[in-house]
């Protein structure tokens, strides 16, 4: 697929990622697009024998799905990678002869890698056939060290960090009910010298506040639900000022009325105070440091 | 007897980065270049195949992390992932682990090999063959039971030797 520059310009980081699979060589081996011999594949993974080989039998092991470098391949991938580049080197001394093997990843142009593909190189290997894959060796000294591990022990912790602890902080649920409760009740305490409502149960209120909940009644606004005398749950508009409670319904059962109460009482009842919502204080803290994906 | 260097390493409290109960990350004293880490078993274990799944599976997943923090601390250009498994393969000390090496632009490391061509047949055979050894090889679990990983791969070792059994002529 060829683009030009300027299209490449106008490409959104998705449209460039997409770009970039399809014209990713491993990508098209992994679909089976690209004709290979495939020695291992599972859901997540495939490995075929490199066709320039370091030694005869000479693996690539990679995720099907593209990722361009290792901080960005999730930890099960990397996990299982390094369970099956096992399993590949275990074939390789028992089918190849091989005495040893190397199991290389190259993150970089620079360390050697070739391709935007993350692949773990799984390479048989037998005494002197010359291939330089050997750990340098020398000697940090004491002072080095100590340089060293103030660098980057707290990087290291915080990265292995990242991953095991989950979520750093879980929004702290501000629990709005409590405060949904006392208003409801408050009504009651100041209305029984009104007269308006004799039978109204005080008593009662608390209990169908949880049968209203239960019975899974829609609660609106302004509305005093309540378990009436036949234990049906009704409620009542409350009154505002000098508005007259004009309706009172029961909720299961229409045909049933509870008395009308006729508030003569200009007196206000409490207002009820509306339940802030409580403004949730989560906020994200961010772990900080960007992932190295797109570094 | 010389004491293994990477048991040893983890009395060195002055070159653990982070361990926690399968893994260390540490500072490999025997490193030629600032940054060299290695990543290592807390139990002795010697090569890559006495490792268990999880174990190895759990230690790349350090290895990938302390990668990612050896290019944030040294500002580096890219980092070799490696285990030398067997003495064949350059492996040194007696105890299985994941060299981290930091490279940068002409540094002088060469961890290279010169490409050989393959010929087709060479390369089918060498298909067959493998794909026998691996078909056991997928069923590392996702799940962490030590016991269950360790039971399914005695499975797989007996059938290795049930198909080897079968192939005598």
């Amino acid at each position: 697929m060829e683009v030009s520059e300027e299209e490449l310009k106008n490409m959104s980081p998705e449209q460039i990622a997409e770009l970039q699979k399809q014209n990713c060589i491993f990508c098209q081996l992994g679909s089976g697009k690209v004709p290979a011999k495939t020695v291992y594949e599972d859901e997540d993974l495939f490995a075929v024998l490199d066709i320039n080989p370091a030694t005869p039998g000479h693996v690539l092991l990679m995720p099907k799905e593209h990722y361009a470098i290792m901080p960005q391949v999730p930890e099960y991938i990397i996990e299982k990678m390094f369970m099956a580049a096992k399993g590949l080197s275990q074939g390789m001394l028992k089918a190849l002869s091989a005495k040893g093997t190397t199991i290389f990843v190259a993150n970089g142009m620079v360390a050697g890698q070739r391709a935007p593909h993350v692949m773990v190189h799984i390479i048989p290997r037998v005494e002197g056939d010359g291939i330089g894959l050997v750990v340098p060796r020398g000697s940090i000294p004491d002072e080095q060290i100590k340089v060293i591990k103030e660098r980057l022990g707290p990087l290291v912790k915080q990265h292995i960090g990242e991953s095991t602890v989950k979520p750093p902080q879980l929004p702290q649920e501000p629990t709005p009910e409590p405060q949904h409760i006392p208003p409801p009740e408050a009504v009651p305490q100041t209305t029984p010298d009104l007269e308006s409502e004799p039978e109204e149960p005080e008593q009662e209120e608390p209990e169908s506040e949880g049968k209203v909940a239960k019975v899974g009644v829609k609660k609106d606004k302004d509305f005093l639900y309540y378990v009436d005398k036949d234990g049906d749950i009704a409620r009542k508009k409350l009154v505002r000022g000098k508005k007259k409670k004009d309706d009172v319904k029961d909720v299961d059962e229409l045909i049933k009325e509870p008395e009308k109460p006729e508030p003569k009482q200009e007196q206000p009842e409490p207002k009820e105070p509306q339940p802030e919502k409580p403004k949730s204080k989560d906020k994200k803290t961010s772990t900080g440091l960007e992932d190295l994906a797109n570094g | 007897m010389a004491k293994c260097p990477f048991c040893e390493v983890q009395e060195r409290e002055e070159l653990i980065l982070f361990q926690d109960d399968k893994g260390i990350v540490a500072i490999n004293p025997d490193g030629k270049i600032p940054g060299q880490l290695v990543v290592v078993p807390k139990d002795h274990l010697t090569i890559v195949e006495q490792t268990p799944d999880y174990i190895l599976g759990h230690l790349a997943v350090l290895a990938n992390k302390a990668s990612t923090a050896v290019f944030e601390a040294f500002g580096v250009a890219g980092t070799n992932i490696m285990i030398t498994n067997g003495i064949a393969a350059g492996q040194t000390e007696p105890h299985v682990g994941i060299h981290i090496i930091p490279r940068n632009e002409n540094d002088g490391i060469a961890l290279n090999w010169n490409p050989r061509q393959a010929d087709e047949e060479q390369l089918s055979t060498i298909e067959l063959q493998l794909k026998e050894y691996t078909k056991g090889v997928g069923d590392f679990q996702k799940e962490e039971k030590q016991e269950v990983i360790e039971e399914k791969h005695d499975d797989v070792d007996q059938d290795y030797l049930i198909k080897h059994l079968t192939r005598i002529p």
